[in-house]
């Protein structure tokens, strides 16, 4: 009986705890500010993925995934005027998602959008996209807009924008386990695969020329180099998935979960994917650290602009450092 | 917080931690496969189906372009890109979604629903008034990456590979 009345308790404080919103309203602006940068790269798609005469055409997209999903393309008739519209209402969400703007509403607008707009050609989707979907979902849930946002702003002037500074961090959770289910399962796949196993799957993955980024010429030439990438890779995949749990282990683990999608996307084109993965990262860093980031941001911000002296001083160090008297 | 919404909240976590495992693992046993079935429903209504498989179980061996050459009436063949190619330090960003279909999906024989789609887009695409295109060909180009070697590594930039070529598919355009 003991035990349970642990396990329950610690379920509690594990998933009920109240922290500080700084951390997730952090988040917020950097994961809006990622997904609206990708809608940009996708705007001069509109017309060759989501328009009437697209290249998958809607009725083989809709047979194709005979399963219920949300899409607004199934409520309205596929024409332009619909693709664009959902692209516009897409954009300016995302935009007021990051500036905090009735952030819930906004959320669930960017995730109803994003979701049509996947739908309506699932064979453009990468992980990435998966990602994006699950995690703005739990964002949604989250109160990530009661700190850093004009809804906070609004709350200093009307009463019905006052909200809480602290929160239950069930959707925190959620975001950290969704996380390490992603790298989790992949190093579950990947050790199906014989590959990965005698060590040269990172030699196959750089070969790939579409997918070639910056050349690392000496490195990715050397045998025992691409033997201990392959299964380096795979250890810090595991451990992204299950040391960073750790609370001993879990900065150097996030340190060498950057590094590591730092290097594939300095080797490697793989479009959004890293950069989100080290985005997601954030969310392992306690809402505290994130909350002590957030007025550490602030006092400097707030110093740089009152004190002029500072200012000015900052701005002659530069100048001497550019010419070279420094 | 109230007693209500703590149970609320307790089903959520538990019905989303359960969707997210049983869409995810393979389907071992027969409660295993009902859940994973139900799972995956859910998953996908919501918009959150599990697909991670970066590099996994193993990197392709190949590199493959998709093309398609398109016949005019006047007997002109011209052969284009299916990628767009944009220009750019964004270029990589910008053709991500055209990489993903056309390396990916649209030369996959599982994926062979795309084919029809694309024909059309394509010879609408192509289009040039007064000569109308009579035929599209969409076809793959593809070579195979050099088998490791312990001795010594094929360098990706020094060694040339056999192009290989594939007609996916050739049609006829009505009009």
């Amino acid at each position: 009986m003991l035990g349970l009345k642990t396990i329950f308790s610690d379920w509690n404080k594990f998933f009920f705890e109240e922290k500080p919103t700084e951390g997730i309203a952090l988040f917020r602006i950097v994961w809006a500010g990622l997904l609206l940068c990708y809608f940009i790269m996708d705007l001069g798609n509109i017309t060759d993925f989501y328009g009437p005469h697209a290249i998958v055409s809607h009725t083989t997209a809709e047979n194709a995934f005979p399963f219920l999903h949300i899409s607004l393309f199934k409520l309205f008739k596929p024409t332009y005027e619909v693709a664009y519209g959902v692209m516009v209402v897409y954009g300016i969400s995302l935009f007021t998602s990051m500036l905090g703007f009735f952030t819930r509403g906004s959320l669930i607008v960017a995730f109803i959008c994003m979701a049509s707009l996947h739908q309506r050609n699932i064979w453009l989707l990468s992980s990435s996209e998966m990602l994006m979907r699950a995690i703005t979902l739990l964002l949604i849930c989250s109160p990530c807009g009661h700190s850093l946002s004009i809804d906070s702003l609004l709350g200093r002037y009307f009463e019905n924008f006052r909200q809480k500074r602290t929160w239950p961090i069930w959707a925190l959770r959620l975001i950290q386990i969704q996380i390490s289910v992603v790298y989790l399962w992949t190093t579950w796949h990947k050790l199906k695969g014989e590959t990965w196993l005698d060590g040269t799957a990172v030699y196959y993955a750089t070969r790939i020329e579409g997918l070639t980024n910056f050349p690392l010429p000496f490195l990715l030439d050397s045998p025992l180099f691409l033997k201990l990438a392959t299964w380096g890779a795979l250890l810090i995949e595991f451990s992204l998935g299950s040391l960073i749990w750790v609370k001993k282990l879990r900065k150097p683990v996030i340190l060498a979960g950057i590094l590591f999608h730092l290097g594939i996307e300095y080797t490697m084109s793989i479009p959004f994917f890293e950069l989100t993965m080290i985005v997601l990262l954030m969310n392992f860093f306690t809402p505290e650290e994130l909350k002590a980031f957030v007025m550490r941001m602030k006092d400097w911000f707030i110093l740089g602009i009152q004190d002029s002296t500072l200012a000015n001083e900052i701005k002659e160090k530069l100048i001497r450092t550019v010419r070279g008297q420094a | 917080m109230r007693r209500l919404t703590k149970y609320i909240l307790n089903t959520l976590i538990v019905s989303y931690l359960a969707v997210i495992y049983f869409s995810g693992v393979p389907e071992t046993n027969t409660l295993n496969f009902r859940l994973k079935d139900k799972a995956t429903k859910v998953a996908f209504a919501v918009g959150i189906w599990p697909s991670w498989s970066m590099f996994a179980p193993n990197p392709i061996k190949f590199d493959s372009k998709s093309y398609v050459s398109i016949t005019y009436k006047n007997g002109d063949v011209k052969e284009y890109d299916v990628e767009k190619n944009p220009d750019g330090i964004l270029a990589p960003f910008r053709k991500a979604r055209w990489m993903k279909y056309s390396q990916d999906n649209l030369r996959n024989p599982n994926q062979r629903v795309l084919l029809g789609p694309a024909i059309r887009y394509f010879a609408r695409k192509y289009q040039i008034p007064g000569n109308p295109v009579v035929n599209v060909q969409i076809k793959r180009k593809w070579s195979e990456i050099h088998a490791f070697s312990d001795h010594k590594i094929p360098s990706i930039y020094a060694t040339p590979r056999q192009e290989k070529n594939e007609v996916l598919i050739t049609q006829q355009v009505e009009r």
